[in-house]
């Protein structure tokens, strides 16, 4: 599945398709000049959702020109892979995610652990992490391009705040990860249920506990409007079948009136009948 | 007016005037009026009042007007199929003895006819008998 229709040209670019992409990939149908129209800001946001470093690139025209090669290369890419990433990234998506969506997901990973992670994943990892890398390499190449890409001081950043996180979990006394749920449930996005220590590791040590507190008072009060909706739900049924017990009594009480009532005419009928029969034919 | 439909008006005039003469009488007419007018007044202040109610045009009216339909088809008929059933045999034998009044006043009246006309007829004869 790719996202032709977000896919966006460089201006000028449409008078020729092939450029340097795969076989499969169709031309925008936006548009051309929409991507390099919008603010720097903004691109600038666009580039670090797709896993681009806008810093890095001297002009603007630059930029667009790699927002663009980048939407290209993730439009071109299997969507298995993909799917393999965000599994192992414990990420949520929806099942009818789009290409980019999913990179874009995937570009929030920051994790250098490619523990579980398959062949093709790490094909995937490396392509949006902007390591060349090909198709049929091994699994130890793949992750030592990966390293590499990673960078001196971002490693040294990832190695302290991996020690910060263990000291930090060894005192909390944090467990295990728990169960890893793929999909989300609609229309809700479920929290990641990662470690502290990945948290910490990967959003520094004010990051990942404001994330751990948060994720923990979301689920906190998911599970507390749970309780209070099967309450309310406990206590409607209960109203429904008071009303129902009382709608039975009630009908049977006017039922009994009503029989009650039949019985006092039949016997005053009766009298009546019996004085009438003796009016007529002794006293008349 | 002929002799017989003259005799007829005569005995419903006594009928009617039975209502006044008789105090088991009285008391019966007397109780089925009130009755049947306290019943019916009741009945419709009853109803209209549901009616108004119920005709609001606001959703918890609407709402209301829906759960009460459910309500109704929830009722399971069986639960008073007895008391029902008992009520109905009961509004059978009324109207039996209804009728058996009906009888009964019937034959009082063809009594009474049939004395005003035993006694009219000797005098008739003897009205006759003078005349030539």
């Amino acid at each position: 599945m790719t996202d032709r229709a977000d896919m966006k040209m460089l201006p000028g670019s449409s008078a020729q398709p092939a450029l340097a992409g795969p076989a499969t990939l169709a031309p925008a149908s936006v548009p051309p000049r929409q991507l390099s129209e919008l603010p720097k800001d903004e691109l600038e946001h666009l580039a670090e959702e797709y896993g681009l470093d806008p810093t890095r690139y001297k002009s603007r025209q630059h930029l667009v020109a790699a927002i663009h090669d980048r939407r290209r290369m993730i439009a071109s890419l299997d969507r298995e892979a993909m799917m393999d990433v965000i599994r192992w990234g414990r990420r949520p998506v929806t099942a009818n995610a789009t290409n980019d969506q999913i990179a874009q997901e995937i570009a929030r990973i920051t994790s250098m652990r490619f523990h579980g992670l398959s062949q093709r994943g790490l094909v995937t990892l490396a392509r949006l992490r902007g390591a060349d890398a090909r198709d049929d390499e091994p699994v130890p190449v793949l992750v030592r391009k990966l390293k590499r890409q990673e960078g001196f001081f971002t490693r040294l950043n990832r190695r302290r705040r991996a020690a910060i996180a263990s000291v930090v979990a060894k005192m909390v006394g944090e467990e295990g990860p728990a169960d890893y749920q793929f999909l989300p449930p609609p229309g809700g996005v479920t929290p990641r249920p990662q470690s502290l220590k990945s948290d910490i590791e990967e959003s520094g040590l004010i990051g990942g506990i404001t994330n751990r507190l948060k994720k923990t008072a979301d689920s906190y009060v998911n599970q507390k409007l749970d309780e209070i909706e099967a309450r309310i739900d406990r206590k409607l049924d209960e109203i429904d079948r008071r009303l129902a017990e009382w709608r039975d009594k009630e009908i049977a009480n006017r039922i009994r009136i009503l029989k009650i009532t039949l019985w006092a005419s039949v016997i005053v009928g009766v009298v009546s009948l019996i004085y009438s029969y003796i009016k007529v034919y002794f006293a008349g | 007016m002929s002799d017989g439909a003259r005799r007829l008006a005569a005995a419903k005039a006594a009928d009617i005037g039975s209502m006044f003469d008789d105090l088991f009488n009285f008391f019966r007419y007397v109780l089925a009026i009130i009755v049947t007018i306290y019943a019916t007044v009741v009945t419709l202040q009853s109803l209209l009042g549901w009616y108004v109610y119920l005709a609001g045009g606001d959703k918890y009216a609407s709402l209301l007007r829906r759960y009460l339909i459910v309500h109704g088809l929830r009722l399971r008929f069986r639960a008073f199929w007895g008391d029902v059933i008992i009520c109905g045999l009961l509004c059978v034998v009324f109207l039996i003895l209804w009728h058996a009044h009906g009888k009964i006043y019937d034959i009082d009246n063809k009594l009474k006819a049939s004395r005003i006309a035993g006694a009219a007829a000797p005098h008739a004869q003897a009205g006759n008998g003078r005349a030539p």
